[in-house]
């Protein structure tokens, strides 16, 4: 058989099973007798993990319901792939934390026109066709971390470092607006801002070169505490690294609750610990879809996970409360 | 002697001696053909083993989705293609894509922006699309309809940015390749880091969005209908179409035969009176521009400009082509060849995100083929030398 007619027959063959299959194969074949709800996290941060376990420690007490999951791994255009994949698979919903807040629009585009529920986690984006979103209030959260901070403020100049997440993310946004409600009005402080897109490494490097030109500093906010080693290294590196009550203690803000977090607080690094209890998210989400599902209304569009403050004394007598400490099996592995 | 004409014993025997010596049943026949074309039936196989896996993998619906994800690296791909071909290698397709997309982005949105304050806050300071949303009395269907009226001629004009965007890049790369003869993997490495570092500051860091509607409608709504619920989006016709030119001008043209001598033997072809240098600037001029359409359709499939979309765009550029069988010591290739590879890495890539496999084994395995597809051109390649 020569190489053209064999690729000819290959074209057609291909054309003739795509031309067919869409009338052949109903959409919803996989979802005729279940419910199934497809999670498309952002990448695989422990923080995820926690935020969806919900929907999976509820799934499992329903033999009607099947989870499936992908993981984008920062990649938009990838994550775009996989939820029209999973909508193509059949999903009943779909349950996201978008790696980018603008081109998730395209897919959700998809699954509304697919008429999938559409729900969403962690982070909000303005669509029709969201019907439910699980959260935080991330500005509060700003404004509670500013709130501790001004409770060591003692009216001296002082200079204080605010770890900023990736400027693409709503929340990392809200955090910093919301910290500077409080610290705003505080003009002895000189609050440098430390630009980490979220990742350890930048964290690390942005610490280091803050260090080199304030090494005098008094207090840092980090707005999300799966930095907080990078933070540790750091000061340990300049030689600032002491505990609460120590002389030259750097005071320590640190918001979210993640592993790193945890463990820098149970050390007695942390001041406070602003805990969002992440774990309460995903069996919010699951219980609007279930009810969506059934033609009913949840009770809110919304749920947003209550942080609370944590003193730094007071980690190792709270620690069941805290998500890190809960789960610490599953996210050690 | 039969009937007045000699014989000799070989002649009487011929036939059944050759057949005695060279038995070619079915089965070595297709040992033979998977020998000569082994990224064909890896896509073969694959396309019978995913919908065994999953049946939902064969709809009409993923099909669509498998090409409208991979059509813009796909058109990149074409022009790496050329690429590869002269013996060179282009880094920079990724982040020029990439960059094209931004500068595509930014001047249609500008130019929406200006129009539309033309018509509904004519006379006052410019504001953003942003802005105007909230001025009084504006409502959201005023807007909507003053976008669509300008989203046609703001498309064309994006349309020729991101090509010259791109085609800039590509002239940069083919002077420096083609007329000083620097090292193609050097200079194209420096026109990466260059497109990334514009792509940042242009859009610091973030996507950029609200380029035209009708521009995103072209990546799911707008296309030409196959069934009633399934629509073929113009972004994979304008992919086919692309491939198909581009193949007919490598296979028909004296440009696209001058490649291939380029490739093959660049002093061979300098005797003969091929301009190599001449050929060598065409080629990555003509691969920038490709980037730049990239650039566009990504805009079309994100709906943004993403600064981070070419990151992981570099492997499955390169990587598919070489896999379809383009040689990276060059002169040989075709588009066909290219198309295969192509398919094969999207296919393997939506196969696995549609069983929904976790994102290490994906790499796994997809390293995995990538090594047993190379192999097994290599093996073919040593066999005809």
């Amino acid at each position: 058989m020569s190489k053209v007619k064999g690729l000819r027959i290959l074209a057609s063959t291909l054309v003739a099973l795509a031309a067919g299959a869409g009338a052949l194969v109903p959409r919803s074949a996989q979802a005729a007798n279940k419910l199934v709800i497809g999670i498309s996290t952002d990448a695989g941060y422990p923080a995820r993990a926690i935020e969806v376990i919900g929907v999976y420690q509820k799934a499992k007490t329903n033999p009607n319901v099947k989870v499936i999951e992908q993981n984008a791994d920062n990649d938009s255009s990838k994550q775009i792939q996989q939820i029209k994949s999973m909508v193509d698979q059949g999903v009943n919903a779909i349950v996201v934390c978008a790696v980018d807040m603008n081109a998730i629009k395209t897919a959700l585009d998809y699954a509304q026109q697919k008429k999938v529920i559409v729900t969403l986690y962690d982070r909000f984006v303005d669509h029709p066709a969201v019907k439910f979103v699980g959260g935080y209030d991330s500005y509060n959260d700003g404004v509670m971390s500013g709130e501790a901070i001004k409770g060591f403020n003692d009216g001296k100049e002082h200079v204080v470092f605010e770890l900023v997440g990736n400027l693409a993310d709503t929340n990392a946004l809200a955090r910093r607006d919301g910290f500077h409600k409080i610290t705003d009005t505080l003009p002895n402080l000189k609050v440098v801002q430390i630009q980490t897109d979220w990742s350890t490494d930048k964290a690390l490097s942005g610490m280091e070169n803050a260090l080199q030109k304030y090494p005098d500093v008094w207090a840092i906010f980090n707005a999300s505490s799966h930095m907080d080693g990078s933070i540790t290294t750091a000061l340990k590196e300049a030689g600032r690294l002491k505990k609460r009550g120590e002389p030259g203690h750097v005071v320590l803000v640190s918001l979210g609750g993640e592993p790193p977090g945890m463990q820098t607080a149970l050390d007695g690094y942390t001041d406070v610990f602003m805990v969002i209890p992440f774990d309460e998210m995903g069996g919010q989400v699951y219980d609007a879809i279930v009810k969506l599902a059934s033609g009913q209304q949840p009770a809110s569009d919304k749920y947003y996970c209550k942080t609370f403050p944590v003193k730094g004394e007071d980690v190792e007598k709270r620690k069941e409360e805290i998500f890190a400490w809960k789960y610490r099996d599953m996210l050690s592995k | 002697m039969i009937n007045g004409t000699e014989t000799s014993p070989t002649q009487t025997a011929g036939p059944q001696h050759a057949s005695a010596r060279h038995p070619r049943g079915g089965a070595q026949k297709l040992i033979s053909a998977i020998a000569r074309n082994p990224i064909a039936f890896m896509l073969i196989a694959v396309w019978l083993l995913f919908p065994l896996l999953n049946p939902m993998f064969l709809t009409g619906n993923n099909i669509v989705t498998l090409l409208v994800a991979n059509a813009f690296f796909a058109v990149a791909a074409v022009g790496e293609t050329f690429v590869l071909m002269t013996g060179g290698i282009d880094l920079s397709v990724a982040q020029n894509l990439t960059c094209s997309a931004m500068f595509s982005a930014l001047v249609m949105i500008s130019y929406q922006t200006r129009v539309v304050n033309a018509v509904l806050n004519p006379g006052a300071k410019l504001l953003s699309l942003y802005e105007l949303r909230s001025l009084p009395g504006m409502t959201p269907r005023l807007l909507e309809n003053a976008l669509s009226a300008s989203s046609g001629t703001a498309i064309l004009i994006g349309t020729v940015v991101a090509i010259l965007v791109g085609l800039l890049f590509g002239i940069i790369n083919g002077v420096a390749v083609g007329f000083f003869r620097m090292s193609p993997f050097i200079v194209t490495l420096g026109t990466q880091l260059l497109a990334r570092g514009m792509s940042y500051v242009l859009s610091n860091g973030h996507s950029i969005s609200g380029t035209p509607r009708a521009l995103t409608n072209m990546s799911i709504s707008s296309g030409i209908p196959i069934t009633s619920e399934l629509i073929l989006p113009w972004v994979v016709i304008l992919m086919v179409a692309l491939f198909v030119v581009f193949g007919i001008v490598l296979q028909k043209t004296n440009w696209g035969r001058y490649i291939t001598l380029a490739g093959s033997n660049s002093e061979s072809a300098r005797y003969v009176g091929i301009r190599v240098s001449l050929v060598i600037f065409s080629v990555y001029a003509v691969a920038g521009a490709l980037a730049g359409v990239g650039g566009l359709m990504s805009i079309m499939c994100l709906g943004t400009a993403d600064p981070k979309v070419g990151d992981p765009l570099l492997l499955p550029i390169i990587g598919s082509v070489i896999l379809g069988g383009i040689s990276t010591m060059g002169g040989e290739g075709s588009i066909t060849k290219a198309t295969l590879g192509i398919l094969l890495f999207a296919t393997i890539i939506n196969g696995m995100t549609f069983l929904n496999l976790t994102l290490s084994l994906q790499q796994l395995i997809l390293g995995s083929i990538i090594i047993i597809g190379m192999s097994l051109i290599s093996r073919i390649g040593s066999h005809r030398t």
